[in-house]
């Protein structure tokens, strides 16, 4: 006879009846134990399910892993009694060959509990009866059941039982303890981040509760950084459908001296690891979000567009302060506007399933020629070639089509946001990122913020009397300056037809030349309209000629990567990593000039390139220049939501993304293993 | 500024895992040699539907499906819908539901089931291609050699004989939805049952 089973017996022939009930199967001794003497009417009843295994054998916890089914309890109560929930304890991994489940070894103690009838008289008793089912494997499995009854008094003061009290206070220290502060989660892709406060371990292992969420035999990846801790773990079919809090228990160390924590981790946008609360970092990203869009107002993209409308503003400004303050809401109200569309936009398409990220309507070749088109035709109109609207005076609303100064203005907005697309620097990269994964209030919001921002100092400005006296006084010199402007925007325009030409190849730019011919047509007819009738209508004839092309316009396929380097390829990288090769991704697009600059300065300098010979890094380059989900994805398993992002994997280690604006120095350091 | 680098979280896969294939992807090609001497491939019945099902005599879960004769039921069902249906047996050799080609067969017969192979996967190379699990489990695969449905034979993780009756069949349920050139609406579940008994 097994000792265990002898125990068994013995404890059943010393104990009260009311106190435990005994069950002996193939693999296992069962007992169902009350913790106290008797119930109180309406009052809880503590009960341990406490089982001892046969060496080499074990039962499953509520999550069993790769195989397995949990304990399983059918109660027979009392009308009115109420069961509660198993109460598992710390969940151990069970390799079986290549799987892994979750479960228990040894002597596990289930705790549950259960309510009795609140009209229960006292001096009666609480009859109960379990039919457990478990299922207990050693390398083979079987399926095990017993049944247990308890009749417990029912009376006016329960006490507990002394002869109990070790072992549930042993369960209960053997129990996972609440995880102290805040826990959340991000899903991208089949990948969970859990995301906890730091502990000194160096080793951690999630167990969701629910099945199916994880894999249970890969590896979780632990990441330190300031005071958090960040799990990467390889998600299973389940973890598509997880929305809302996620509960689990986290392991912490191995061993002897591991602890296991429960925890109820929240969605998290933002990916785990920043080191701050979620509410700290949405107003973080806030702010970054402000200052980025203010900052958006200097870049090449739009500044002429904004000088010339502040210029125009110093002229009315010795007059009509009102149609000043007027005109600089509307501005303003057309940046939110259009922000507001874009972001909504982005948003209601991720909800859509849709892998798309900032900057996506530059993906599209439709918008990028028409972008060229309309910064082409303000150029003309700056450099004087035609006029559009009553006076000529009124630079702002000759700035866009349409004599109406108000809607000049809210059109003033709008273009604004357009050719600033490309613009958007390593600023916005983070709060962008964080918009589309954030729940949509928070991404709205962040959109919002970025819009204000690039409003906010052209509506200051017009709002601050005074403000407008610091402009420069208006003069003859305007003019002059009004029609050097032209040639940034041409510029502007110029780069709109390179980006085409990357996306569409040589046929696409021949019909985006032939396009703007036509615009450059159309600004001459109407020209010449504003003296002859009939040449307007010709004027806007050529217009919708000049659209033709663009709806003939078709992405090229993928254009061949850099001399050297590798095209992007998801399993091509993670083999390569496997064999140690050391990579370097280069997340770009033709139409990010930050890329664009980055690549002239930092990545094609003879340091840089020198050192990638030396350490022997493969140079990815992932282009995102027109739509591609796969590197939509892995922009977003770091955060981010667009480019540029800079990747680098050491030999055999982690990746490690680059801070921005990315110098030679930060990729210099990276190459030689110090924090980037 | 946020650093990027902070977000930064593990771009492909985080390490070794027991992962199947994807669903409505191609379904990984095999071969191997059957209980009646056979060599077989998946490749070889394109233009079939093909059903694999992950087997082991010793298991209760799957004594739950052959002793009620629902897997039999289930096969003859496929059998009618012109299905190749495939058990795999991946114990290695010592484990439990380990079978030679002779022992298969008699399980076969002994059962009264109705595959159209047996094939035999001691070295487990099959079940890891599918990333088999649990005894049983099951896998879809269409005519054009693409995996449809992969996971539990049916909605009851239970090895009780009683929870046969009024189970849901996610296999013959999908079977159902391909016949009838429709998308599956449960392409993918949790397999319950025996762990797979591989060599290691």
């Amino acid at each position: 006879m097994r000792l265990s089973v002898f125990l068994a017996i013995i404890l059943a022939l010393t104990t009260p009846a009311y106190a435990a009930s005994s069950v002996v199967t193939d693999h296992a001794s069962s007992r169902l134990i009350a913790e106290t003497d008797g119930v109180e009417p309406g009052g809880v009843l503590s009960l341990a399910f406490a089982q001892e295994l046969e060496d080499g054998w074990h039962v499953y916890w509520k999550n069993p892993g790769d195989s397995g089914l949990p304990l399983e309890f059918k109660w027979r109560l009392p009308e009115g009694a109420e069961a509660g929930a198993i109460d598992y304890p710390a969940p151990h991994r069970i390799p079986i060959g290549p799987l892994v489940n979750f479960g228990h070894e040894g002597a596990p103690v289930f705790l549950t509990s259960l309510t009795a009838p609140a009209d229960a008289p006292v001096g009666s008793r609480f009859d109960i009866a379990l039919e457990a089912t478990w299922l207990i494997c050693a390398d083979i499995c079987v399926p095990e059941t017993g049944s247990f009854s308890l009749s417990v008094p029912v009376v006016e003061k329960a006490s507990p039982d002394p002869a109990q009290a070790s072992l549930f206070a042993k369960a209960r220290a053997a129990a996972p303890s609440p995880l102290e502060g805040k826990a959340h989660y991000a899903v991208q892709g089949s990948t969970l981040t859990l995301d906890i406060p730091a502990v000194d371990v160096d080793e951690a292992y999630f167990f969701p509760d629910m099945a199916g969420v994880s894999e249970p035999a890969a590896d979780q990846r632990i990441r330190k950084k300031c005071d958090r801790l960040s799990l990467t773990i390889v998600g299973a079919a389940a973890l598509s459908s997880i929305a809302g809090p996620l509960s689990g228990v986290v392991q912490l160390g191995e061993g002897d001296n591991a602890q296991w924590r429960s925890l109820t981790a929240e969605p998290a946008g933002v990916a785990p690891g920043d080191g701050q609360k979620p509410g700290g970092s949405i107003i973080a990203l806030l702010i970054a979000a402000f200052i980025g869009g203010a900052i958006l107002n200097l870049m090449p993209c739009v500044f002429p567009i904004l000088f010339v409308k502040a210029a125009s503003m110093a002229k009315a400004a010795s007059g009509d302060a009102p149609l000043l303050r007027r005109h600089g809401a509307l501005y303003g109200v057309g940046v939110v506007a259009s922000f507001a569309a874009l972001g909504g936009l982005l948003l209601v398409l991720r909800a859509g399933g849709e892998e798309i990220g900032w900057g996506f309507h530059l993906q599209s070749p439709a918008v990028v020629a028409l972008s060229a088109y309309v910064l082409f035709a303000v150029g003309l109109n700056l450099a004087g070639a035609f006029h559009v609207g009553a006076s000529v005076q009124n630079l702002g609303s000759g700035l866009v089509a349409g004599r109406n100064g108000d809607f000049s203005a809210f059109m003033t907005g709008v273009l604004a946001v357009i050719v600033a697309a490309p613009c958007v620097g390593p600023l916005l990269t983070a709060p962008v990122g964080a918009a589309a994964v954030l729940p949509p209030f928070e991404g709205f919001s962040i959109f919002i913020a970025m819009a204000l921002g690039l409003a906010a100092p052209y509506v200051l400005i017009s709002f601050a009397p005074g403000a407008a006296r610091l402009l420069p006084k208006p003069g003859p010199w305007m003019d002059r300056f009004r029609q050097a402007l032209a040639f940034p925007v041409f510029a502007a325009a110029g780069f709109f037809v390179w980006v085409l030409a990357a996306q569409t190849g040589g046929k696409g730019l021949a019909l985006a030349i032939a396009g703007l011919i036509a615009v450059a047509l159309a600004a001459r007819l109407w020209e010449w309209g504003r003296t002859t009738k009939g040449f307007k209508v010709a004027a806007l004839i050529a217009l919708v000629a000049a659209l033709i092309p663009v709806a003939l316009l078709k992405p090229a396929e993928a254009a061949a990567p850099r001399a050297g380097a590798i095209a992007f390829d998801a399993a091509d990288i993670e083999a390569r990593r496997q064999a140690g090769e050391r990579l370097f991704i280069d997340f770009t697009a033709a139409w990010c000039v930050t890329c664009q600059v980055n690549k002239l300065t930092v990545l094609s300098s003879p340091a840089v390139k020198a050192a990638f010979e030396e350490a022997g890094v493969g140079y990815v380059t992932a282009d995102w220049t027109n739509r591609d989900p796969a590197i939509e994805r892995a922009l977003a398993s770091f955060g981010a939501n667009g480019v540029p992002l800079y990747v680098y994997y050491p030999a055999g280690g982690e990746a490690i993304a680059l801070d921005q604006p990315l110098t030679e120095r930060r990729i210099l350091a990276a190459l030689n293993g110090a924090p980037g | 500024m946020l650093k990027l680098s902070l977000l930064a979280a593990a771009m492909f896969a985080a390490g070794p895992a027991f992962a199947g294939p994807a669903i409505d992807a191609a379904a990984p090609a095999f071969a191997g040699e059957t209980s009646a001497g056979e060599t077989i491939s998946l490749a070889q019945f394109k233009g079939e539907l093909v059903v694999l099902e992950w087997t082991n005599d010793g298991c209760p879960f799957v004594q739950k499906h052959y002793q009620t004769g629902n897997m039999q039921k289930t096969q003859r069902a496929a059998n009618e819908a012109g299905v190749v249906w495939i058990t795999v047996i991946s114990s290695a050799p010592g484990k439990q539901g380990h079978a030679d080609a002779a022992r298969a067969n008699e399980l076969t017969v002994g059962y009264g089931a109705a595959p159209d192979h047996v094939l035999l996967d001691p070295e487990g190379v099959v079940g890891k291609a599918y990333g088999a699990k649990t005894t049983p489990q099951m896998a879809l695969i269409d005519e054009k050699g693409v995996l449809r449905y992969a996971g539990a034979i049916d909605d009851r993780p239970t090895a009780d004989h009683a929870s046969i009756e009024g189970a849901t069949n996610y296999l013959l349920a999908a079977l159902g939805e391909v016949s009838a050139g429709k998308p599956v609406s449960v392409r993918e579940t949790r397999p319950y049952g025996c762990s797979v008994k591989y060599g290691s």
